[in-house]
Order: C-alpha cells, then structure tokens, then sequence
C-alpha cells in the first residue's frame, strides 16, 4: 500500500517525535536518522493489507488527534515539542484499546529501525565485546550448505 | 534436490510416491522418514531455502524473508493478537527457541479418554519417537558458558521461591548463546528443519520444490491424486507458474493448523464433518520486563533457555525466558518520546520473561484471499491465568534481584517497584489492557476423530472423506498441550510417516 506525500509527511512529524532528536545525551539520534521513514514505507508496501491499513491509521491518529486528546485545535506539527511529548504519551496510555495500539504499532516500527543502527547499538553497549565465555569445546563453524 | 520456484519458466509436472505439503516440525520429519524408507518423495514448501549467510541480525529483514506475512498474520477477537509462523523451508523451526518438551501425561490421558485417539497416540509408540528424534537432534540444556544472564537469573528466583524449573532442552550443537534464535541462528548450531530433517531427506532421495504454495489438492473418486501448487515470484508475490505433482501413494499435508485447513478446504475436504478449521486453539502469551542494578546483557546466551512449567497444572501457565532481539524488546520499555528514551538508557540491566497461556479459548481459521483469517478470544478463565502469570513471574524476578518491573499493562504503572507487586493484584480481566499478547503454537483445526462426525482425521491419519491424504501436522491434536510443542508435532508425524510405511497405503495408482 503507498501513501500519499501529505501522508508521508504526517508520518515523518510522528516518527521524530515517538523518538526524537538531540533529547537524550546518550541517543542523540532521532527515528528519523535511522531511515525509519524509508523503513515504514516499504514495510507498508510489503505487509498484508489489514497491517497496512493499521500502519496507515496510525499515521492519522497520531497526526491528526490533538484535538481529542489534549483539546487543542491542531495537528501534531503544530504542537510545541514539550506537547508532542505529552500527547503521544496520553494517545500510548489512551483508555480505547485501538488508540493506544495504533501508537504501539508505531512506536514498533520505529523501534525497528532505531534499534538495528549501529550508532543505537554502540550507545546501548551492544558493539561491547560479549561477558559470555565461549567454552574451548566449541568448534569453529563451517561455513557453505548444510 | 531442491528446485527454486522462481527459477521456473513454465508451467510444470512432477510426480512421487508422497507428496509432503510444507517443511517445517511436521513436514520435515515426514518426508525424512520416507524417504529414508525408500519412497520417492517430494517436498512443497512456499517459503524460499536460506542459507546461513541469508539470515540477518536485524529483526526487519528477517520478517520479511522468514515470516509469513512479516509476522502481521493477527487473531481477531475481541483484541487483535499477532501470529508468528515461519514462511521458508524448516518452517517456524527457523524462528524459534528450539524449546523441547515431550507430551504430558495428561495429555496422552485426555486424547485417549476424550477424544478416542489413545490408540494411535500411544505413549509408548510415542516415547520411542521422542527418543529417535533426541538423538538426531542432539536435544541437551545449554553448556553454563552459553546461558546467559537473563536465563540464569529466572533459574535463581525460581530456586529461591522453590518453583521447579528446567535450563530447557533444545534442538542444538554447539550453541554460541549469540541469542538469535529467533531470526534464524546465525552460527547453524540451531538444528531447526532446514539444517537437520530436510537434509536427510534431500540426502535420501527427495526433492524440494521452494517457492511452491500448495493451493488445491487434486481428488478423483474420492482419493488424493495430487497437488496443485503456484510457483511464486518472490518481487511480486504473485504466482507466476503452476506446479502439479502426481502422488501415487499420498498426499501429506503439513502445512500448519492455520494453513492446513484452507488448504482442505479450498480441496472440497473435510467440510462436511463440520469441525475443518474449528477448534483453534494456542498459546497466547506476554511478556514482562525487569530491571535489575547489574547488567543483564538480554542480548547474550540462549535466547530461551530457562523455563518453567511449575503451575501448568494449577493454573494453567508456563513462563520462559524470551532474549528478544534489540528491536523487539524496546517495543516493551515503557513509553515514546523523551520517556522512551530514558527508560531505553537502562536496556543493558533489563531482563524479559514471558508467561504463556495453556488457553480454554477456542477460535476458527477460514481463507482470505491467499491468506488466513483466524478468529480468536481469549476465554474468561485465561484472563484470570494471565493475570496470576504475570504476578507470578514478577515475584520470580524480584526474588533473583530485580528492582522493579515493566509489566506492559494498560491501567497499571509503566513501572512498578519491587515494594508495589501488591499492585498486580489490580490487573484487569480484561484483554484490551495486554497490549502485547503473541500467539504461538497453533492446534486443533482439522482434529483427528475415531468418529467422522467429531472429527476431519481418522486414527490412520487419513482425511474421513478423502483416501490417501493424510494430515500430520498439529491441526490433528485435538487439544493445546500447555507447553511447546515442536518436539511433539514432530513426535506424532514421525509416528504417522512410519505407520504410513509400515502399513502401505496400497499400490501406485
């Protein structure tokens, strides 16, 4: 399923605010440096189109919901980045289920760009070498066929 | 050998004794065992062959090669819960924890007294498969050096509240604990399907069609003549060719309990009987995160290796450790935003664990275009299981050290301290408030039954309304087993593909 450029740019303002930018001494990265708009694009051209259509109502509820959640007449890019904060908050906690699973859906697909970067990794400890002793009994691997 | 379905130019034909529809747990134990006794068999699988190099660390490529569906299948009930199956040769075997569990003796009991079929899952006959394929499969509990923290410290607690537990037998060799399992073991030492069974059947003499999706099996006279498959084109998705495969001796289907039925039904099979896709039944489970002073490092060790069963009885629940992938397991620190990050800065120090549900519920699998629909609520009483799991696997965590919990429920904190478990008591009976249930394990869609009218498979595995294609996949238990249940979906067609061989299902036709 594509999107629509209006589309994909409400689904720019949300991906950088569900994990934003310079917000975070350790994770200066945002979602959007990790390319996950260019993930999400092709994760809604290729999932099944029930995924897809959640993926795509989740692009409008978190952009066009102010209104419902903090009562305030605008989108999220017209929200300061202390508001963005608490709105996405209130729609993750919302009392309907199907709120609070669209911004889950979301947060899942930035999580699966923001955390296969290896800039994330490296701040998570990740890239650290491995505290888990290899045993001497463990051979070396084949590579090839099995 | 093993023919890419992408690489066909035309339409084709084929034909073997078996024709073996899939490749995972059921399929790949089948087809080994028939071939290796000498059978022409050919082997089905809709999903591509990845090899070692193919498999990636990152959870987004993976869904999209291994996945069916990229792991957006979902149960729709009265909250929507995603399904996880493998699509590619070994199946969900590839993206599991290679967690091994034989057949409780309730369950020999309750398939015996309820539903007649004791005389065909004899414990006996069933053991000696458990105990062929432990050996091929060298099933042990992981080395200590590959445990891990996040399983060793669920082991402690359990010590320490006196729970019975296991460091779990797994399908492995030589296991490096790099903890990706579940995105295919990137050191081969997982022995999933694909890196065991199938290789002996290939070595045997069988054939792999890859890229092949079973779509219609062909009746005459009321017996299987073979198969229909599409030959799909894997940038399009669409088939491209048609595949037909003459079995001469039978049609096994091992497609799995979601695909196993739109298959038959989609074959004018099993309808009549009134049960082919009822009684779905699975494992749906959660997780919890928890947060200690020390590194815990969930990205090394055995994905899964402890795990305990302790209340499976009592209360219906089965807890395991769950080493998710980085970008899964962020989905479960609380919150988005600025608050998402902070929690994010102590992921070294997180644990998960994951309680799954011996569920009472029982749902209905139909076709949806190419794919599935499966309707699926929780029952009442999983709820009050759900909950008594979570508080459960909180006090096991708190009593191996941790200091507080993540438990990913609505309604309650994004975190609670040790000192506030009493809060748990306050989890909802109410399924909209687990925003991250998964369902594994499928089981019961087309459920053997002595009697035509209760079930779609009789005692010899034979669909009641259709000769010569048989059923060995879980869609044939009649109930969920209340633990993993790879080892006993391989038991039971090991056991059908011998009695296939041993009995001869007649001459070529």
């Amino acid at each position: 399923m594509k999107i629509s450029a209006l589309e994909k740019r409400w689904l720019q303002e949300a991906l950088a605010a569900l994990i934003p930018a310079r917000r975070s001494a350790r994770f200066p990265l945002g979602a959007l440096d990790t390319g996950a708009l260019r993930l999400s694009e092709e994760m809604l051209d290729k999932s099944p189109l029930l995924a897809a259509i959640g993926v795509r109502a989740a692009i409008w509820v978190a952009y066009l919901f102010p209104l419902v959640v903090l009562g305030k007449p605008r989108t999220l890019a017209g929200l300061s980045e202390e508001e963005k904060e608490v709105y996405l908050n209130r729609l993750y906690d919302h009392p309907i289920y199907l709120i609070r699973q669209t911004l889950l859906l979301l947060k899942s697909v930035a999580c699966l760009s923001y955390l296969a970067d290896d800039r994330v990794r490296e701040a998570l400890g990740l890239m650290r070498p491995r505290n888990l002793p290899i045993g001497p009994a463990l051979r070396e691997f084949e590579e090839g066929e099995p | 050998m093993i023919l890419d379905g992408t690489r066909a130019t035309r339409d084709l034909r084929d034909e073997a004794d078996f024709v073996v529809i899939g490749s995972g747990a059921a399929g790949a134990t089948a087809a080994k065992v028939l071939a290796e006794a000498k059978q022409e068999v050919i082997i089905l699988e809709e999903g591509k062959y990845y090899r070692r190099k193919d498999f990636s660390e990152l959870v987004f490529p993976t869904m999209t090669n291994l996945f069916r569906d990229m792991g957006a299948t979902a149960a729709m009930g009265k909250v929507v819960i995603p399904i996880i199956q493998g699509c590619c040769v070994g199946g969900s075997t590839t993206i599991n924890g290679a967690i091994i569990w034989r057949l409780h003796d309730d369950i020999y009991d309750l398939w015996s007294e309820k539903f007649g079929i004791g005389e065909t899952v004899n414990k006996q006959e069933v053991e000696r498969c458990f105990d062929q394929i432990e050996r091929d499969l060298n099933v042990h509990p992981p080395l200590p050096e590959v445990r891990g923290e996040n399983n060793s410290l669920a082991a402690q607690g359990c010590e320490k509240l006196g729970y019975s537990y296991r460091y779990i037998p797994r399908n492995e060799k030589d296991c490096r604990g790099s903890g990706r399992c579940l995105v295919g073991c990137p050191n081969r030492a997982k022995l999933s399907m694909e890196l065991s069974y199938i290789p002996d059947a290939l070595r045997a003499g069988a054939k792999l069609y890859t890229s092949a999706r079973a779509s219609r099996i062909e009746i005459k006279q009321g017996r299987g003549e073979g198969v229909h498959a599409v030959l799909r084109d894997h940038q399009t998705g669409q088939g491209k060719y048609r595949l037909f495969v003459r079995a001469g001796k039978g049609v096994i289907v091992a497609a799995s309990a979601v695909q196993t039925p739109n298959l038959l039904r989609q074959s004018g099979i099993g309808i009549a009987s009134g049960h082919l896709g009822e009684h779905f039944q699975a494992h749906p489970g959660t997780g919890i995160g928890a947060l200690f002073d020390h590194e815990v490092r969930l990205w090394e060790g055995a994905t899964q290796g402890w795990d305990s069963a302790h209340f499976r009885q009592s209360d219906r629940i089965k807890f395991e450790a769950l080493g998710l992938q980085p970008e899964l397991a962020a989905v479960r620190v609380p919150g988005v935003g600025q608050k998402f990050l902070q929690f994010l800065a102590d992921y070294e120090r997180l644990a998960i664990v994951a309680v799954a549900l011996w569920s009472e519920a029982e749902g209905r699998v139909r076709p949806r275009g190419r794919s599935a629909s499966v309707s699926f609520s929780l029952h009442p009483h999983d709820l009050v299981h759900l909950r008594r799991g979570i508080q459960i696997l909180a006090e096991i965590m708190v009593a191996a050290g941790a200091k507080a919990i993540y438990p990913s429920v609505w309604g309650l904190p994004s975190q609670i301290s040790k000192d506030q478990l009493r809060l748990l008591d306050q989890l909802p009976l109410d399924p909209r408030a687990y925003g991250s249930l998964v369902m594994t394990h499928m089981f019961g869609t087309a459920r053997m039954s002595p009697d035509p009218r209760r079930g779609v498979v009789g005692l010899d595995f034979q669909c009641h309304d259709a000769k010569g294609v048989y059923v060995v996949d879980s869609s044939v238990f009649p109930t969920n087993l209340g633990t993993n249940p790879q080892h006993a979906i391989m038991a039971v067609a090991m056991l059908a593909a011998r009695r296939l061989v041993n009995m001869g299902p007649g001459p070529k036709c």
